[in-house]
């Protein structure tokens, strides 16, 4: 259909509702008397890559749902479903992303050896100061800890950028039992194919 | 690396050692007579560079797929083993040979565990699930060749003229020296030795007994 926001608040004109015969659009028309609410659109339907302003659904642009004569109602969809206003959002660009391992701990910094996931780089080892870290990131630093090392530009939505580091500790996530047992199973799976005894 | 174009193809009874590695982690590579290598754990200068003794082989003209006879992994270090699975999977006719650890029931179920979504986890694990995957492939094929070992293990060449002790682990090698070659954090070393009947005596030593090793 060929239905956008400006379609539908054409459609949905004071006097209008009710009446599909005088919609000009028989898609937006039909789509009305089958749908028992107006839409939410979806993401990469004709609808979805409109302008984005939801506002003004229902005729009198009211919150409230508005009966209509064949039962359909137009609603304003509620806050958590609305399209996000487009514009500029914050981003990051990476430049470099490293996993570390800690190899010493000193009085005041550590060191470690860095990887670069990117692959481009060879292995070089680091020293960062304490201060690097958060309460939480020493907490976790012991030697061999893994943790990422991430180097790249923070942009606003307004378009600074500024230069950011940011090292993060790996946290690995509570394991039930049953996350051990199905492991345990895949290996015993695994040592069965390779022809291993189990 | 920077590959040094005056080294040349060994002899069939050269004896001969590479070492590469940024100082820790290192891979060896050893022609062990008669155009066959092995290759001890991996290491590359980068996680898009070829593993350091696969691009050695191919900088001399040397086929891994056919010239590789074995691929010994001594122990998963995130360190000794990167690229380990791309070197399996290029050395096609090579055995693939480590400690009954590496593949324990244990060390499998971890790397599946830890493999899951959301389970952050170091590069090793991906790199051991690369290794079990082509191993896999290849048990379906009926290619798949694996020799577990227990216990401590070494290998013995024909110039080590020794037997090792248990808890010996110094080996030396006696070799024209050669200046080791550094570059952007992958260094290089090797050594040749001559005139050796290299069709003999390369065995895995093992404790409770050595075990020849197959083709090389």
């Amino acid at each position: 259909m060929t239905g956008n926001t400006a379609v539908l608040h054409q459609f949905f004109e004071p006097g209008s509702i009710g009446d599909p015969d005088e919609c000009t659009d028989s898609d937006a028309a039909e789509e009305r008397l089958t749908a028992p609410f107006v839409a939410v659109p979806e993401v990469g339907s004709s609808r979805g890559k409109s302008s984005g302003a939801w506002t003004n659904f229902t005729p009198s642009g009211s919150e409230e749902a508005s009966p209509t004569a064949g039962g359909t109602r137009a609603v304003t969809p509620p806050a958590y479903l609305r399209r996000p206003q487009a514009g500029p959002r914050a981003h990051f660009i990476p430049l470099e992303k490293r996993e570390g391992v800690v190899l010493e701990i000193g009085d005041e910094e550590f060191e470690a050896r860095l990887v670069d996931i990117l692959g481009e780089e060879p292995d070089v080892t680091a020293t960062f100061s304490f201060s690097d870290l958060s309460d939480d990131g020493l907490r976790l630093l012991k030697v061999g800890a893994v943790f990422y090392w991430n180097v790249g530009y923070s942009v606003s939505p307004f378009g600074q950028r500024s230069r950011v580091a940011d090292l993060v500790f790996r946290r690995l996530p509570a394991r039930s039992s049953s996350d051990v047992a199905s492991a345990i199973k895949r290996a015993e799976q695994i040592r069965d194919e390779l022809g291993l005894d189990n | 690396m920077n590959l040094d174009s005056t080294i040349s193809l060994p002899s069939s009874e050269d004896v001969e050692l590479h070492v590469f590695g940024p100082g820790y982690g290192e891979s060896l590579l050893i022609h062990t007579g008669q155009g066959r290598w092995l290759i001890v754990d991996s290491c590359r200068k980068a996680k898009a560079a070829a593993p350091a003794a696969i691009e050695w082989l191919e900088h001399i003209g040397v086929d891994p797929s056919q010239a590789v006879t074995h691929i010994i992994a001594t122990h998963w270090h995130d360190d000794h083993i990167r690229g380990l699975g791309e070197t399996l999977k290029r050395c096609t006719n090579a055995t693939f040979v480590c400690s009954n650890a590496l593949l324990s029931k244990e060390l499998l179920a971890l790397t599946e565990d830890a493999a899951q979504p959301l389970m952050g986890h170091a590069s090793g694990v991906d790199e051991i699930r690369r290794v079990v995957a082509e191993l896999r492939r290849r048990k379906k094929d009926d290619k798949a060749r694996i020799l577990q070992l227990s216990g401590e293990a070494y290998i013995s060449s024909p110039v080590s003229a020794k037997r090792y002790k248990p808890k010996e682990r110094t080996v030396s090698w006696a070799y024209e020296g050669k200046q080791p070659t550094i570059s952007r954090g992958m260094g290089h070393i090797y050594a040749r030795t001559s005139a050796v009947d290299s069709t003999k005596n390369w065995e895995i030593q093992l404790f409770e007994g050595a075990l020849p090793l197959a083709n090389a």
